[in-house]
């Protein structure tokens, strides 16, 4: 059971990252009903979209090695891409809670007077 | 200069996919099957869905097995000995010009009679890389021409693909079809553009020496030797005198676990049988690592004694075996194998999709031309098809009885012969009705479906509640579902399919001229 857990939570972790990648896209975002993104909010997202993938791509490698954990992102990882787009395709909605709480206001990337995020 | 260049590599994505898209897409779709070939054949061989064995069993009991092959002068005896995907032992030998095949339970030793049929692993798998054309081994050299050819439509796909980042992932299942056709296409080619091309590269090197043969010719006299150096075990030996004894299989597999620390065989192969120079050869399991390591001890067949063998593999091979293991899930893990499958679908998606958007770009203006009529027929019969020879397939399996002949035929070809008539019929099908087809053969998918699993259950009893309920026929089960679930949706898809050709019809205008 502990292992299905495993797959599951990697998957979603792959998930999040290519859901972040594309609600920072203007047309994703419009079909979720949200604004666009300032582009410095958008390359902070990339950037931890990409940390996402790395950490999925190091956590798999340590759980199944170097052969398994290798193939396995690989095949998470464009299993989370086909969901996205399916989920962006027919039922945006679902991923408008994600893409309101990309716009929140992060303390400790913005400054004072700033007035992006 | 750039807009030439984009050009250029769109007429040839076009073009190398239409002509190299039906082969591809029976490579694909076999391949797709192929991942769980040992599952296909306990649903098609309903007589070996027996419980596996709960404790280590002697390989003595194969040893009236391989006295047989003795007395039959075969060359060679084969044995794959069983694990989690498959229960039984199943050993091969010739015997008067022809190959046997038997079954043997490991822990009585008892023989089961033949399934009369060639199942997944005799059929569906090397369909996917000979479709089972063996003259001068012609089937292969399609096949590794049509990879090739992915590799090269996968590049110059990315090339002309003009926002390929901007619409990574959008599918606009809305829009008109010829647009929703193409972003399919597009979503399907990007996303699993790194399954499209391994699996085609690997698959490559897999068939390596048959397509690039001259770097094996240069260095070895033959490919015995070749295989011997590049795996590591001892060449064939010479013919020696017969009637020699063969040594005791348990303390021979029992050396190989030492030296494999642990790890068992998955396979024994025997060459000279019953002579003083015979060989058996122990292959390892490899269930726990990607790289189809093909690992391989040799012991005199007379006295058991280890032969020479070498300790490691030299890189390139190493590299090879790696896109091999890859290639051909010889491992045992069910998230890998199950994602194999599902994105083997996505391949066949892409490559359905490409075709239909050509079509769409050119019906208006080009649909009653030939050319356009040829490739019509040739998408409806290379996609649904396949499938639905796949279905009678596997129905003619449930229908025949054991033991049938006709017209010379046997039972495991007649099962053949029913996949090629169907598949032929199916071609016929779609260049007769263009218009109907790809809706008469959804449909038929859907309703073959359902009697596939309906004659599974009539003809054996194993219905779902029985196979879910039993851990050992969970193969059997999924082969069920799956059925049913492509079933259903084949019956959406003719639902949907056939609502919009009659809304097509009522908004066309009648003919008559005011």
């Amino acid at each position: 059971m502990a292992i299905v857990l495993f797959y599951i939570l990697l998957w979603l972790l792959l998930f999040l990252a290519f859901a972040l990648l594309a609600l920072t896209q203007f047309q994703h975002r419009r079909a979720t009903g949200t604004t666009e993104l300032p582009s410095r909010r958008v390359m902070l997202v990339r950037l931890v979209a990409v940390v996402f993938l790395i950490m999925a791509l190091a956590v798999s490698i340590i759980h199944e090695g170097g052969g398994f954990g290798s193939l396995l992102w690989v095949g998470l990882m464009i299993l989370a891409a086909w969901t996205v787009a399916m989920i962006l395709a027919w039922c945006p909605q679902l991923l408008a809670p994600l893409a309101f709480l990309m716009r929140a206001r992060l303390s400790c990337f913005t400054y004072p007077h700033s007035r992006s995020g | 200069m750039e807009q030439d260049f984009r050009s250029s590599m769109g007429w040839q994505h076009t073009w190398a996919g239409v002509v190299l898209g039906s082969v591809l897409f029976a490579i694909f779709w076999m391949g797709t099957l192929s991942v769980f070939d040992r599952e296909i054949d306990l649903w098609m061989k309903p007589t070996t869905r027996v419980a596996p064995a709960q404790s280590a069993f002697s390989l003595e009991v194969l040893r009236p097995s391989f006295l047989k092959a003795i007395a039959a002068k075969s060359p060679i005896w084969l044995a794959n000995l069983p694990d989690d995907r498959e229960p039984l032992v199943t050993v091969y030998y010739r015997a008067g010009g022809s190959l046997v095949t038997t079954s043997i339970d490991p822990t009585t030793g008892v023989h089961f009679p033949d399934t009369g049929t060639l199942g997944a692993t005799g059929f569906i798998f090397p369909f996917h890389f000979t479709l089972n054309i063996v003259l001068l081994g012609l089937g292969e050299w399609i096949v590794g021409l049509a990879a090739m050819g992915m590799l090269v439509i996968c590049v110059s796909g990315v090339i002309i693909h003009r926002k390929i980042f901007t619409e990574f992932f959008s599918f606009r299942p809305q829009k008109k079809p010829r647009r929703m056709l193409l972003d399919l296409h597009n979503l399907s080619g990007v996303i699993g553009l790194p399954f499209h091309t391994v699996l085609a590269f690997s698959g490559l090197v897999i068939l390596g020496v048959t397509y690039f043969p001259s770097g094996m010719k240069a260095v070895y006299p033959n490919v015995g030797v070749y295989q011997a150096d590049v795996f590591g075990f001892s060449p064939p030996a010479g013919p020696g005198k017969e009637d020699a004894p063969v040594a005791s299989l348990d303390a021979m597999a029992a050396q190989a676990r030492s030296l494999w620390k642990g790890e068992g065989p998955r396979a024994v192969f025997m060459s000279g049988l019953g002579t003083t120079t015979g060989q058996v050869r122990f292959i390892r399991s490899g269930a726990n690592e990607v790289s189809e390591s093909g690992n391989m001890l040799t012991f005199e067949s007379a006295t058991g004694h280890l032969l020479p063998h070498a300790q490691s593999m030299l890189p390139a091979m190493r590299g090879q075996r790696f896109l091999a293991g890859l290639h051909l899930i010889g491992f045992h893990h069910w998230v890998l194998r199950w994602l194999y499958f599902m994105l083997g679908l996505g391949s066949c998606t892409m490559i359905t999709t490409g075709f239909l958007f050509w079509l769409e770009c050119r019906r208006k203006r080009q649909g009653a031309k030939f050319g356009f009529r040829l490739v019509d027929g040739l998408t409806i019969g290379s996609v649904t098809g396949i499938i639905i020879a796949t279905l009678a397939f596997f129905i003619a399996n449930r229908l025949l009885p054991y033991g049938v002949h006709f017209l010379g035929q046997e039972r495991a070809a007649l099962e053949v012969w029913a996949f090629y008539l169907v598949w032929l019929t199916t071609f016929g099908h779609g260049w007769t009705w263009p218009r109907w087809a790809w809706i008469g053969q959804s449909a038929a998918i859907g309703v073959l479906t359902c009697l596939a699993v309906l004659l599974n259950w009539i003809t054996t009893g194993d219905h779902l509640f029985r196979t879910l309920t039993h851990r050992w026929l969970w193969p059997v089960a999924g082969m069920d579902m799956l059925l049913l679930v492509g079933g259903v949706l084949a019956l959406f898809a003719t639902a949907r399919l056939f609502h919009r050709a009659r809304a097509g019809s009522s908004a066309r205008p009648t003919g008559k001229t005011v």
